[in-house]
């Protein structure tokens, strides 16, 4: 019990963190891209929603957001944007994976369909995939880069 | 809801305790964990014996579902030499997800020609020919071998509501990398397809 919210709020942390990166990655992205990311961010919101409603639902007070958070790299251009957005899915894929492992039944389902949805966009976005989405311990070279897993949320966290 | 997880899935009681005694704040709780713990040690070894073969089975067709996907890939990359650049970092994907699930198993017919005596069915029950029978276009080929990736995907998804919590992440995870795969050979996902059950 205590490990299924712990990893609602994981995930609903890095929904948070996701959100607030598709809102640079839009600020930067090329137009012919834009409606992409526009898709992406609220698909984001909308999993953040429901991740909240799950917390309450489980007696949790809801993870806040962040005021801000620290990119992994810098983001001048559209090509940076792009890959921080693959970035964003591919930390997310993470969080999903893990709540898959702590959850059953329904919750379970709609954990492993926000996996597929973060890989398949990771793959949109790079033109690739990994072998193992949101497994980090399997990831090896060129793999996302573990998480710091921002689940204490202070006022600013990494991405 | 129990205050104890599963006790086939759950860590060793011993972290499991030290976990909450680090994190859980309320001794109530702690002590209502106590009190759980001793009185079922029978349960909880048939249990953990359940889960174990239920996680074999499920681990077994899920290396099947590797190696048929492989034998398609060797197909159609013998089939078609200049599909070969796209086809090979797939294919040295869907490799280590059958070593992932299978160990010894997959590397031992790694090779493509193994395991072509015995029949092995899917759920579709005809799995075995159509990997034989690679399109002669390449488009075509590119579309089955997405369409059969992307029926693994829903079907390791649907399997993995009943695996053991580690299994269930492994599964999901090669869920996706399936559906990126289906995405990569041009075989794209619909969403909507999400929530059936």
């Amino acid at each position: 019990m205590k490990k299924l919210v712990d990893a609602v709020q994981t995930a609903l942390a890095a929904e948070h963190a996701t959100v607030y990166g598709y809102g640079v990655v839009g600020g930067r992205i090329d137009k012919a891209q834009q409606d992409e990311a526009r898709r992406a961010h609220d698909s984001h919101r909308a999993r953040r929603d429901s991740l909240r409603r799950e917390a309450r639902d489980l007696g949790a007070e809801p993870e806040a957001a962040a005021a801000a958070y620290a990119l992994p790299f810098a983001v001048p251009d559209s090509a940076a944007a792009v890959r921080l957005a693959a970035e964003l899915e591919d930390r997310l894929a993470g969080a999903y994976a893990d709540l898959v492992r702590a959850s059953e039944g329904a919750r379970r389902r709609e954990a492993a369909g926000a996996l597929r949805e973060a890989a398949v966009r990771s793959a949109r976005w790079k033109g690739s995939g990994v072998a193992f989405p949101g497994l980090t311990e399997r990831s090896g070279a060129g793999g996302a880069t573990p998480s710091g897993s921002p689940a204490d949320g202070g006022t600013s966290g990494p991405l | 809801m129990p205050l104890t997880p599963s006790p086939a899935a759950g860590p060793p009681r011993r972290s499991m305790l030290a976990g909450a005694l680090s994190t859980l704040g309320p001794l109530g709780a702690l002590a209502a964990l106590g009190t759980t713990t001793g009185c079922s040690q029978d349960r909880e070894s048939a249990d953990a014996a359940h889960a174990a073969r239920t996680e074999d089975r499920l681990r077994q067709a899920a290396a099947k579902q590797s190696r048929e996907l492989l034998k398609r890939y060797e197909a159609t990359l013998a089939a078609h030499a200049g599909l070969a650049d796209r086809l090979r970092p797939l294919r040295a994907t869907t490799v280590r997800h059958a070593e992932a699930l299978g160990g010894k198993d997959a590397a031992r017919r790694r090779g493509g020609s193994g395991a072509s005596g015995e029949q092995e069915k899917d759920s579709n029950g005809k799995g075995s020919k159509d990997a034989a029978a690679v399109p002669g276009d390449e488009k075509a080929a590119l579309a089955a071998l997405g369409e059969a990736e992307r029926r693994t995907a829903e079907e390791r998804e649907a399997a993995l509501a009943g695996a053991p919590p580690e299994l269930a992440r492994l599964l999901a995870s090669l869920a996706a990398a399936g559906a990126v795969h289906a995405y990569l050979l041009g075989a794209d996902e619909q969403d909507g397809e999400d929530d059936d059950a």
